[in-house]
């Protein structure tokens, strides 16, 4: 895997780069959320326990390395969500709503990589992720160029027709693919491998 | 600009070229020779998807917030059509980039077009094509050479899929042909939109009792129609089970899967533990592993004698997958291929009242003589499996009735048993609700009195109304056990009966006034819409016009709502013309502890010329109170659009755990 400075990962690991937390934060906030809440817990907690968690991140960070492994970013991070979880739960602030031995058997579901609980934190992690970096990525094209990627890559349209429509060449929405892809690729390299 | 270098890059390099794999130099030096040359153009649009591209079709087009919250905003029909937006999946995620390739005889097929990969099975790699003249849209399934190298097989192969040729069933995935390019096998097969079961289990968790068992009957009417024809599949399991769009199930590989079973070596008779300790049995059974997949759901008998299993080895499977729909877990979870197996034969599962304790007994009894463990005990046909889940499809009557109930004032109680009924108890200030899973519970009513009685328990309670809350409005319940007037429950909205860990009754109060209150209305004549450009009064309502692109027409805000702890419902008549893309109407709730976040939920608008009401809920917990609330119409495409009628409701939260 060659070693691009510009991946989202790299940046992060450079000090103060200031866009890349603001990015992480922006990508992780919303999904490390919706996994909170499905322990019952109160508004505020969650916000705290997302907080704690991406204080982890931050100083985990420079220390992880891809084990090259698919997944390997998306396993550390949901990790550090259960052992966050378990320390919470340890301290007794969580007063359970539903039964505590639920809580505890779906946390143990989370701390197994093979469980049914952790491939659905791997699936929403992917298309979370993928979903908000298409939309960073897409003030950074023009118009047309994301008009001819979206249609064609996420929309599935064969390239002769979305060439037809936008009255670009075939050529040309082609190029659109590989453009937009490469930066894709680029950013997420190591979050989504 | 015409710079065009003589060479063209080689396949490889183009192939990554085209999915954005290349270093921004190398893929600059290509991209000046693609914006010239016709044949690279015309390999590149043939360069099938990989892991990344799936990855954001599927993220895209799943286009839900990974929030439980926004998820459970859909109506049930919407999240199932949800579900099936993603890439339509037949067997396996793909399991390394490398398999992403399509064979060269593939790719230069006279007759099919390659379009996409769409899996990789134990069996082989999956794609999906289209006739070059039908435009007909098939599945290719490449059978792994492994299985093809003995000219026998080969026979075989093609007399058992020319066998299954002849299904011809609603339920069983049509294959068309056997072919052969080279010394490499495929088979034509009908092209199903859609998903496995395993992969709805995985999306959405276990399934409701009256799915799973419709599910499973549909793939039951399948097996018979099989048995009728004197065949077997032998791997019948989750990821071997279709469910297309509009809920029908079919069953994928038959034909495929009974030889590919008989290409593993059988075991002799005997004890299983003694055959572990040789050498050559325990190689025959990793090798199950190998072509088989896990054998979660592998009948006993096959274990020890592949070719005397019968129709009912599929009946056990099926029970298998029955079990797994119901409780999203394999009947025996432990590890490794061998200990499996010995669990086939030798144990138990754990019973489903563990995980799904609202799972009738009757169904569980049906579930463990479908997994009997000796094949005469089981049910002899799969058509008798049919006829037995059929009362648990919930086909007969809808899944929860409705009665309404008006609560007499005078001095008799009327009683009534409920069974999976929601029932509303109308008094003259406001409604009961009174939602009970099973029915051993009876109610009775008396002004603005209930009497519940629990006749597993031989309890009774006495449930009416406390303190009216003078903000909301809502009544407070005061519940107390009868005889005496021991009070059991106060100061809580809602009184709940829990047995055995399950809520078995919950009884809530909808005070007459603070129910679905109209936040906001929305008409022409004294609602002006923030966007002044594409946005016109028409027809009692406005006209939106979006030409290209996506586009965010911001309509209108309400601050400080003064909602929180209930639902806020946006209601909508729209109606289309020409849209292309996708259009719906979006809610935006911001609240002052954090940035403003999209929570709202878009219905897309699929061609409807016709007025048709929109209806859509959102769920606000308590403490969570935005404010502000924003509408907005939002296009993915181009069209015209036309919106009347909106209004914001506030509603009560549904009853929990639903």
């Amino acid at each position: 895997m060659s070693q691009t400075s510009a991946t989202l990962l790299n940046r992060l690991r450079q000090p103060g780069d200031d866009s890349a937390w603001k990015t992480l934060l922006d990508l992780y906030t919303p999904l490390l959320t919706s996994w909170l809440r499905r322990y019952s817990l109160q508004t505020s907690d969650v916000d705290d326990l997302v907080q704690e968690v991406l204080a982890v991140v931050v100083r985990e960070l420079p220390r992880f390395e891809h084990n090259r492994q698919t997944g390997a970013f998306r396993s550390w991070l949901r990790n550090i969500l259960v052992n966050r979880l378990r320390e919470f739960w340890r301290d007794r602030r969580y007063r359970p709503t539903a039964g505590g031995s639920e809580v505890e058997a779906l946390l143990e579901q989370l701390a197994k990589p093979d469980s049914d609980l952790s491939r659905l934190f791997d699936r929403e992690h992917d298309q979370h992720v993928a979903r908000r970096l298409l939309q960073l990525a897409e003030p950074q094209f023009t118009s047309g160029t994301w008009l001819a990627f979206r249609r064609h890559v996420l929309e599935g349209l064969p390239a002769e027709q979305v060439a037809a429509e936008s009255g670009m060449s075939v050529n040309a929405v082609c190029i659109a693919k590989s453009r937009v892809l490469q930066r894709l690729r680029q950013e997420s390299r190591e979050l989504l491998d | 600009m015409n710079a065009s270098p003589a060479a063209h890059p080689d396949a490889e390099r183009l192939r990554a070229y085209g999915l954005g794999q290349l270093d921004a130099d190398q893929a600059s030096a290509i991209e000046v020779h693609v914006a010239a040359c016709q044949t690279c153009c015309e390999s590149l649009v043939t360069v099938p998807d990989d892991q990344l591209v799936s990855l954001l079709r599927s993220a895209v087009s799943s286009a839900t917030e990974p929030d439980a919250d926004a998820r459970s905003t859909l109506p049930p029909s919407e999240k199932q059509a949800e579900a099936f937006r993603e890439q339509a999946t037949l067997v396996h995620p793909a399991k390394s980039t490398s398999d992403l390739e399509v064979p060269p005889e593939l790719a230069e097929h006279p007759r099919y077009r390659i379009v996409e990969l769409l899996g990789v099975g134990g069996m082989g790699v999956v794609y999906k094509a289209e006739h070059r003249l039908m435009e007909r849209s098939v599945a290719l399934k490449v059978i792994d050479r492994s299985l093809t190298n003995k000219p026998a097989m080969v026979e075989r192969f093609r007399r058992e899929v020319k066998a299954a040729g002849q299904l011809n069933h609603p339920n069983i995935v049509h294959s068309y042909d056997a072919e052969q390019v080279g010394d490499m096998h495929y088979l034509v097969m009908e092209f199903v939109a859609g998903t496995t079961l395993a992969r709805v289990v995985e999306h959405e968790g276990p399934l409701p009792i009256e799915r799973a068992c419709d599910y499973v009957r549909q793939a039951a009417l399948g097996l018979q129609k099989a048995a009728e024809n004197g065949m077997v599949h032998r791997d019948i399991k989750p990821q071997n089970l279709m469910l297309t769009p509009n809920g029908q199930v079919k069953i994928l590989d038959f034909g495929l899967a009974r030889v590919a079973s008989e290409t593993v070596p059988s075991l002799a008779e005997g004890d299983l533990r003694q055959l572990a300790a040789d050498e050559k049995s325990r190689e025959s059974l990793t090798q199950i592993g190998s072509v088989m997949g896990t054998p979660d759901y592998m009948a006993p008998e096959q274990i020890t004698n592949a070719h005397a299993a019968d129709i009912r080895a599929d009946i056990y499977s099926l029970g298998c997958t029955l079990y797994f729909l119901l409780t999203g877990r394999v009947p025996f979870p432990t590890k490794g291929v061998f200990d499996k197996l010995m669990a086939h034969t030798e144990q138990q599962p754990t019973p489903l009242a563990k995980w799904r304790p609202e799972v009738p007994i009757e169904l569980a009894r049906v579930v463990e003589k479908m997994m009997a463990k000796n094949p005469e005990k089981r049910y002899a046909t799969p058509a008798e499996v049919a006829e037995a889940l059929e009362p648990f499809t919930g086909s007969k009557k809808p899944a929860r009735r409705r009665l309404w109930l008006i609560a007499a004032a005078a001095a008799l109680f009327a009683v009534l048993i409920l069974g999976g009924v929601m029932i509303y108890v109308q008094t003259d200030k406001g409604e009961f609700v009174i939602d009970a899973a099973d029915d051993s519970v009876a109610v009775a009513a008396k002004g603005q009195t209930l009497k519940i009685i629990d006749q597993d328990s031989k309890r009774e309670y006495q449930v009416k109304l406390g303190a009216q809350d003078m903000r909301s409005g809502k009544y407070k319940l005061v519940a107390t056990e009868l005889p005496g007037d021991k009070e059991i429950s106060s100061d809580k909205e809602t009184f709940d009966i829990v047995r055995g860990g399950k809520t078995r009754v919950t009884v809530s109060f909808r005070s007459k006034g603070s129910n679905n209150a109209v936040i906001k209305k929305f008409n022409p004549v004294d609602a002006k819409p923030i966007a002044r450009d594409g946005v016109t009064a028409a027809e009692s309502g406005w006209k939106i016009e979006a030409k290209e692109q996506r586009e965010n027409i911001p309509l209108f805000e309400v601050k400080d709502p003064g909602v929180d702890d209930c639902t806020v419902l946006y209601k909508a008549k729209i109606k289309s013309a020409d849209v292309k893309g996708r259009a719906y109407l979006v809610m935006w709730c911001r609240f002052p502890e954090g940035e403003a976040f999209s929570k709202g939920f878009g219905n897309a608008i699929r061609g409807t010329t016709d007025w048709a009401e929109y209806q859509i809920p959102f769920y606000l917990k308590k403490g969570e109170k935005p404010d502000l609330i924003k509408l907005q119409f939002t296009f993915e495409g181009s069209g015209t659009v036309w919106i009347k009628d909106i209004e914001l409701v506030r509603a009560p939260l549904p009853p929990q755990g639903k």
